[in-house]
């Protein structure tokens, strides 16, 4: 460890600059998590839905995306993401790298909170969609004003436990070039050659931020969550919990 | 044996044990009776140091149990305890159960501590379950089973905490033919219990708790023949009722 | 054809795979171990123990596995500590440590739950019968552990095995690392990572199929 280098961390231009990291790093989780949400909500539903045709393809892009790699998905976007998009947006279309982060990052997310979802829903007791339907109310209406508003309430600490996982996945979203947290600071070490202060830097601001999300999410009250639901959300909590 | 001095104990505001004095001489059978929240519990769990107490003196078997620093493993092996819930490992089988403390805190060799463990099965009357999970033991057998490891210790003083609670009616009887052998032997046992007629049959003395004191503490012709205690008596008549 | 371009570079796929599977392996040991470890501090009767668990778990769940894997592969050479004089070996280690040390605060967390879950009568049964706290641990409360924590830690195992690509982020020429060198050099991005993509499943759906199965028994079980 160099000494002499731990004043920096009170320099206002240094600050600045992890400060910059820091804001793309929230970016970064906030889009992602905005992708993933809806996208989530509907594969949820798809797994549930009575239709082979929807069911099916639901399950396998669930399972699929879940048994994968998220940096192979980050990956992958940073080095084709562009091409993907230039039969749709024209032929220079050119993919900013940070939506190729964020698109890596949903498709694992949406995944992830699919499950999450679907997990609260099936857990209510079968007597809530009886009842509903039995009012006459169709299903897209016991969806909607029924089963989803009890089961999202109930999965709130989930999901945001989930987002701790999305913040401390989007310092591999470094690797293809996104100036994120992580990466400001490998900037810095490599001019000024003290990666260990640097680092640990770094861990205490990923620290923070998530320390204070996950503490947050389990002082949540959101009322008795189901055994079923609770099993279904620790398995997910330690498959999913990439990096 | 054991030696009781005015001895306290709270729980948060609950005064469960409040000032007690009690000894119990060698080969005593002492039967602990009182409604529940009483204290009896209590009482005997402290003699093993499962309890602290807050104040007083407690000697088991020349050991201060509430001197600080005192080795609680070494009384422990003198003083055997059975349980409501009888609390059996259920990772071991019948005969494992009983093995396990002579192996690792006896040190005793396999063979040695098998044919000993298979002794005090057969002791109970269940020598033919010895390989069986404790799943696969009616309530009673497991209640024998937990004797029978209490035993394999060697104590010299026996605790029963409400060795029959959990247990059908018939099971309650084998249960305590196993204990009344034992107080024919001549072990230093304290039992907590509702069962009048072990009292009456295998007792030296009955001690009677409500509130956390001892109420009374006769000798148990006498207790049954006349309660000196009001409270003794009305809580005899409802307990002999059913 | 996807997975045909494995045959073509044998060397950076299926010795990737491999790669993968031995830093994975490595890792889950060190993270029972070590999770384990921790677990037994979260529970201890003295409270500095406890506090130190709990430092533990918290630091490495809420920090990322990468800035974890950098300081093991930059920081720790630089106050002298080296995981072998030979740079591919030591980078290959730190990668297995790194995920050693981040699941092994996962694992502990589980095992704490199964220390916790066992009945409190069974802790008194065995103190009772004059056996150690260190026995009682041991011979009582740990193997009663065991049954419940299969399925949990079989779901950390995935976590782990896809964790580490993350390794190639410090150069370790696991799976991922291979199939971006493919990239590099045949600029056959889509089977490339198709390949790599089977691989990986290959790896983690049938580790999933049969924590599923384990969950269900046991769910059944209670």
């Amino acid at each position: 460890m160099r000494p002499d280098t731990w004043g920096m961390f009170v320099d206002p231009a240094i600050l600045r600059f992890f400060g910059q990291g820091l804001l793309e790093t929230l970016s970064i989780a906030a889009a992602s998590t905005l992708l993933s949400f809806p996208a989530g909500l509907l594969f949820a539903l798809g797994r549930l839905s009575r239709r082979a045709w929807i069911r099916w393809p639901s399950i396998a892009y669930i399972e699929a995306i879940r048994a994968l790699p998220v940096l192979l998905l980050i990956v992958y976007f940073g080095i084709k993401g562009s091409t993907l998009f230039r039969p749709l947006f024209g032929s220079d279309f050119d993919l900013p790298r940070f939506w190729a982060g964020v698109l890596g990052l949903s498709l694992y997310t949406s995944a992830v909170l699919a499950e999450i979802i679907r997990a609260g829903i099936v857990s209510l007791p079968r007597g809530q969609a009886e009842a509903a339907r039995a009012l006459g109310l169709s299903y897209a209406q016991s969806l909607r004003h029924v089963i989803l508003p009890q089961a999202l309430r109930l999965m709130v600490p989930a999901m945001m436990g989930q987002l701790t996982t999305v913040i401390k996945d989007t310092s591999l979203v470094g690797t293809i070039g996104v100036f994120e947290l992580l990466r400001q600071g490998r900037t810095i070490y490599t001019q000024f050659f003290n990666p260990i202060e640097v680092l640990l830097f770094v861990s205490l601001v990923y620290f923070v931020v998530c320390f204070a999300l996950s503490q947050g999410s389990r002082r949540l009250e959101v009322g008795r969550v189901p055994r079923i639901a609770q099993v279904k959300v620790q398995e997910l909590q330690l498959r999913d919990q990439a990096a | 044996m054991i030696e009781f001095r005015d001895v306290h104990k709270h729980f948060g505001p609950l005064h469960v044990l409040n000032g007690i004095d009690l000894s119990v001489a060698e080969r005593e059978v002492v039967v602990i009776i009182g409604p529940s929240g009483s204290g009896k519990s209590t009482l005997i769990r402290t003699i093993n140091g499962l309890e602290a107490i807050e104040s007083g003196t407690l000697v088991v078997n020349g050991i201060a149990v509430h001197a600080e620093h005192v080795d609680v493993n070494r009384l422990r092996k003198d003083v055997g305890m059975v349980f409501q819930s009888f609390n059996l490992f259920p990772h071991l089988t019948a005969i494992e159960n009983v093995m396990l403390a002579p192996l690792k805190v006896r040190k005793l060799g396999r063979s040695e501590a098998r044919d000993r463990a298979m002794r005090l099965l057969e002791k109970v009357g269940i020598p033919e379950k010895a390989d069986a999970p404790p799943a696969r033991l009616s309530g009673g057998q497991q209640q024998r089973v937990a004797i029978a490891r209490a035993l394999a210790m060697e104590p010299r003083i026996m605790l029963f905490d409400e060795p029959t609670s959990a247990l059908d009616a018939e099971m309650i009887r084998e249960v305590l033919d196993v204990m009344r052998d034992l107080a024919r032997e001549g072990m230093t046992m304290l039992v907590v219990t509702h069962e009048v007629g072990f009292a009456r049959e295998a007792s030296n003395r009955v001690v009677f708790m409500d509130g956390g004191r001892i109420i009374e503490d006769s000798p148990t012709r006498e207790f049954f023949a006349a309660p000196r205690e009001e409270r003794a008596k009305q809580f005899l008549s409802k307990v002999i009722r059913h | 054809m996807p997975g045909a371009i494995a045959f073509q570079f044998p060397d950076l796929f299926f010795g990737g795979l491999w790669v993968t599977i031995q830093i994975s392996a490595l890792g889950l040991a060190g993270a029972l171990v070590i999770g384990t470890a921790v677990a037994l501090l979260r529970i201890s009767p003295a409270a500095p123990l406890r506090w130190l668990g709990a430092a533990y778990v918290e630091f490495f769940r809420n920090t990322p596995l990468v800035v974890q894997l950098f300081f093991l592969f930059l920081g720790l050479p630089l106050v002298g500590l080296r995981f072998s004089s030979d740079t591919f070996e030591s980078i290959f280690r730190a990668a297995a440590t790194g995920m050693a040390l981040y699941h092994g605060a996962y694992v502990a967390e589980v095992v704490r739950g199964g220390l916790l879950g066992v009945d409190k009568g069974q802790i008194e049964a065995a103190r009772s019968l004059g056996l150690s706290y260190a026995q009682m641990l041991r011979y009582v409360q740990l193997p009663q552990t065991f049954r419940a924590v299969v399925p949990p830690v079989g779901n950390i195992a995935i976590a782990l095995v896809k964790n580490t690509s993350l390794a190639s982020t410090i150069g370790v020429t696991e799976l991922l690392f291979g199939a971006e060198i493919v990239e590099s050099r045949t600029f056959r991005a889509e089977e490339s990572f198709a390949t790599a993509t089977l691989l990986y499943l290959l790896l983690t759906i049938p580790l999933g199929l049969a924590v599923n199965y384990l969950e269900r028994r046991l769910l059944v079980a209670r």
